[in-house]
């Protein structure tokens, strides 16, 4: 009897918390990081004199940050709409489905580099400059549902620490080193800078 | 029983002989663009052990892509596809790093050293890919003219569930056009023998402005105009077939296998929400919710039965106290 008051109890008192089953996760878990590794990813130079010309090209040049947010929380959300973006496959399927298990065992998480190929046939129509168009798009919606403000940036600056769209095994690690510092730099103070429509 | 695992293990070889000689062939997703014209004049019928999706768009042409949910066999036959391609790029490896090794000390090295295929890293396109449902801007099923314009789709398909995958016109080998709603959408089922209708929900004109913002950060783009409600009907055409309306619940995030731009459906009343970007099943939240109370109720009616009991002996010797008062210690 107690017992079932218990678990009736604790139903109750989860009752906000049942939101959060009902939330439908599809991510791989969460990537984590020691205070040292996070210390050892290098800050990029955000400082610049904002000018007419430079503010011109802000719906190309941008990052993204947001208050309150730790660094392995701006990892797996830089991951994520980047992968979306770039047409990257990441999502393992509802947790309750088979789909996960197949999923996670037959490596389709690792088609990064095979996924983003399709790309190829799209720049012999389009051209390069519209896939980065649309990689820019992808990419504002997706921080924007995730609630990240948006800023503009020099261009060399920006250059630093983004990467354009590149298909060698080569392009993967700097494509990694980048995104953590873009997680830096959505996870560390907030910048001096105008916020920009998202 | 060693006998029966035995046997068991030489009928399999026996299998498996000529099935490794054939590939195995992909399970794709089965579907087709019914038309009124075809319906009317026989060539096409509907079929019971079929499902149909019905969809309206008021005004234009649409086109979209749904995606079946695989089944078990499905699952299974892509798992075996999966086992058959990685071992053949195993067996082939050998060869490739060795012409990858003469060309390099030939001076003709071209292209990145090959690597060892693993089962960790080695991977064949999405399963998504196979279970892949579009539909127009062509073969409608009927159009209507005036002011109530329409074009309507009705789409053939296996018995299953199928999520909206979006405004997306799909034509294999090319650029995708059209937005996935790859971080958040609805799924419904498709019953055999009936016709599963979406009406025009699909053209989004449930949801207001406030809802439509939530999809995208573009803001010029979107219509300012008041919601109006979904109309579920079917056409007089198909009066005479069982039909039903789509029964929605939320689906979660999708890869964007099509490399389209990335969206999501605007929040769906009663439906779909969204907490920042995690789509949150509101129907599983309401059944959760019921669920809750409904415990909370028999604990409480089992707490206040036993209650009642244990305050009936205490009762009963009260009243007995009262009936026979104790002497006065001082007589």
């Amino acid at each position: 009897m107690k017992m079932l008051q218990c678990a009736a109890l604790a139903l109750l008192a989860s009752l906000p918390a049942v939101a959060q089953a009902q939330a439908i996760k599809t991510e791989p878990p969460m990537k984590t990081f020691t205070a040292a590794e996070i210390e050892a990813v290098e800050m990029p130079n955000l400082a610049y004199t904002p000018d007419p010309l430079i503010a011109a090209d802000f719906d190309k040049y941008f990052f993204f940050h947001r208050p309150d947010t730790s660094f392995d929380q701006a990892y797996a959300d830089i991951t994520e709409c980047d992968s979306l973006a770039s047409g990257i496959n990441f999502y393992m399927g509802d947790t309750s489905s088979a789909m996960a298990g197949a999923m996670a065992n037959y490596g389709v998480l690792a088609g990064g580099i095979g996924g983003a190929l399709g790309g190829l046939m799209a720049d012999a129509i389009f051209g390069s400059a519209e896939r980065r168009r649309i990689k820019r798009i992808n990419l504002r919606n997706c921080m924007f549902y995730k609630g990240y403000d948006r800023y503009g940036l020099e261009k060399d600056l920006w250059q630093a620490f983004h990467f354009e769209e590149g298909l060698s095994r080569e392009n993967a690690k700097d494509r990694e080193a980048a995104l953590m510092k873009q997680a830096r730099v959505a996870s560390g103070p907030k910048p001096q800078l105008e916020v920009l429509e998202p | 029983m060693k006998r029966i695992l035995t046997l068991f293990a030489g009928a399999l070889a026996l299998f498996a002989a000529p099935v490794a000689a054939e590939k195995i062939k992909p399970d794709l997703a089965e579907y087709r663009a019914i038309e009124l014209k075809n319906l009317v004049s026989g060539k096409v019928a509907i079929d019971p052990a079929k499902a149909y999706i019905f969809v309206r768009s008021p005004q234009n042409r649409t086109n979209g892509v749904f995606l079946k949910t695989p089944s078990a066999e499905e699952i299974a036959n892509y798992e075996a596809k999966w086992r058959e391609e990685f071992e053949e790029e195993v067996r082939k490896y050998p060869g490739r790093l060795k012409n990858w090794e003469i060309s390099r000390q030939s001076g003709r090295a071209r292209g990145e050293k090959p690597v060892e295929p693993t089962e960790a890293t080695f991977s064949i396109a999405p399963i998504d890919m196979r279970m892949i449902v579009p539909f127009g801007p062509q073969f409608v099923f009927d159009k209507t003219e005036g002011e109530d314009k329409s074009f309507s789709y009705l789409i053939e398909v296996e018995p299953g569930e199928y999520t909206w995958f979006g405004p997306i016109l799909y034509l294999p080998g090319t650029q995708t056009f059209g937005q996935c709603y790859c971080m958040g959408s609805v799924k419904f089922e498709a019953k055999a023998g009936q016709i599963t209708s979406l009406g025009d929900f699909l053209s989004l004109g449930w949801a207001d402005r406030a809802a439509l913002e939530q999809s995208t950060f573009e803001r010029t783009l979107l219509p300012d105009r008041p919601a109006v409600p979904t109309d579920w009907s079917v056409p007089e055409s198909l009066a005479k077939y069982p039909s039903a309306r789509a029964e929605l619940r939320a689906a979660g995030k999708r890869n964007n296998f099509l490399s389209a731009l990335v969206g999501r459906i605007p929040p769906v009343p009663g439906v779909l929400a969204y907490e920042r970007d995690v789509p949150i099943d509101l129907i599983g939240l309401a059944e959760q919710k019921a669920k809750a109370e409904a415990e909370a109720a028999a604990v409480a009616m089992i707490e206040a039965a036993e209650a009642a009991a244990d305050a009936a002996p205490i009762m009963a010797a009260e009243a007995a106290e009262q009936a026979a008062p104790t002497p006065d210690p001082a007589q």
